[in-house]
């Protein structure tokens, strides 16, 4: 139940709504128990019964605009994409000197369709298979959505960062990480 | 032995390799690569570093007893 509420929590934002949505994904699950394909990941399926009455019914609730799909029409360049031939990159070696709070912080900054993955991810241990039938989408899409929603999330972490007095004053020649040579 | 296009795409590689993703013949090129060069270990290394900074920090809401119960009673009706 901790892990559903944490999905809950970083959906809404509010602790009030995640209790709800978890009270309600249990009524749910106890409802259509016969739907539960056994041998499954039971996990996963309530991960799944949660997101869907959250689509439905909390996003629907508080008018929230309809979000696109933006890995499909946003081309977000971020520093790595944009630098990573040429240097190291900083966001990598930050995170050891920063503070808790700014987890959260960065994570509530994420665009709700990057946050999702990281939590079934980096928080929960799906797998991409479990990621992709939990939120209905292609194992690629999941993949390539993994990857930029990491790298946003270091980009906000490393303005956090920046924001403490840490400068990028490393570069690293090409050659040097099994990178082939122009 | 294999190289990689860009750091990039070794990124990426490593992010799956990391999250048990990798085929069995790329991971094995991947960990060639990555035991031939420091500089690769060292972004694998801030890789793990990232991750276990993100879920040690990462806010987990608790949940109450009377919580728990309240739901065990709802379904009980």
């Amino acid at each position: 139940m901790d892990a559903l509420k944490t999905f809950a929590y970083h959906l809404t934002y509010d602790e009030a709504e995640a209790d709800d949505l978890v009270q309600e994904t249990y009524l749910k699950a106890h409802k259509f128990i016969e739907n539960y394909d056994s041998g499954t990941n039971a996990k996963a399926w309530l991960f799944k019964i949660l997101k869907n009455a959250y689509i439905n019914e909390y996003r629907k609730k508080v008018r929230r605009p309809t979000q696109v799909q933006l890995d499909d029409v946003v081309s977000i360049k971020t520093e790595d994409e944009a630098n990573s031939h040429a240097f190291h990159d900083l966001r990598d070696e930050i995170f050891e000197q920063t503070y808790g709070d700014e987890v959260t912080l960065a994570m509530k900054s994420l665009p709700e369709e990057f946050r999702e993955v990281i939590i079934l991810c980096d928080i929960e241990d799906f797998s991409y298979d479990e990621i992709a039938k939990t939120i209905e989408l292609p194992i690629g899409t999941v993949r390539s959505r993994l990857f930029r929603a990491r790298n946003m999330l270091k980009e906000k972490l490393k303005q956090y960062a920046f924001t403490m007095g840490y400068k990028d004053i490393r570069g690293i020649k090409r050659g040097e990480y099994g990178v082939e040579e122009e | 032995m294999k190289t990689f296009d860009s750091v990039k795409s070794l990124r990426h590689q490593i992010n799956l390799f990391l999250d048990n993703e990798l085929p069995t013949e790329q991971k094995e090129d991947l960990i060639k690569v990555i035991e031939s060069s420091p500089k690769s270990q060292k972004i694998m290394e801030n890789e793990k570093i990232f991750r276990d900074f993100v879920k040690t920090n990462f806010k987990r809401p608790e949940v109450s007893q009377d919580f728990v119960q309240s739901i065990k009673n709802s379904i009980m009706m």
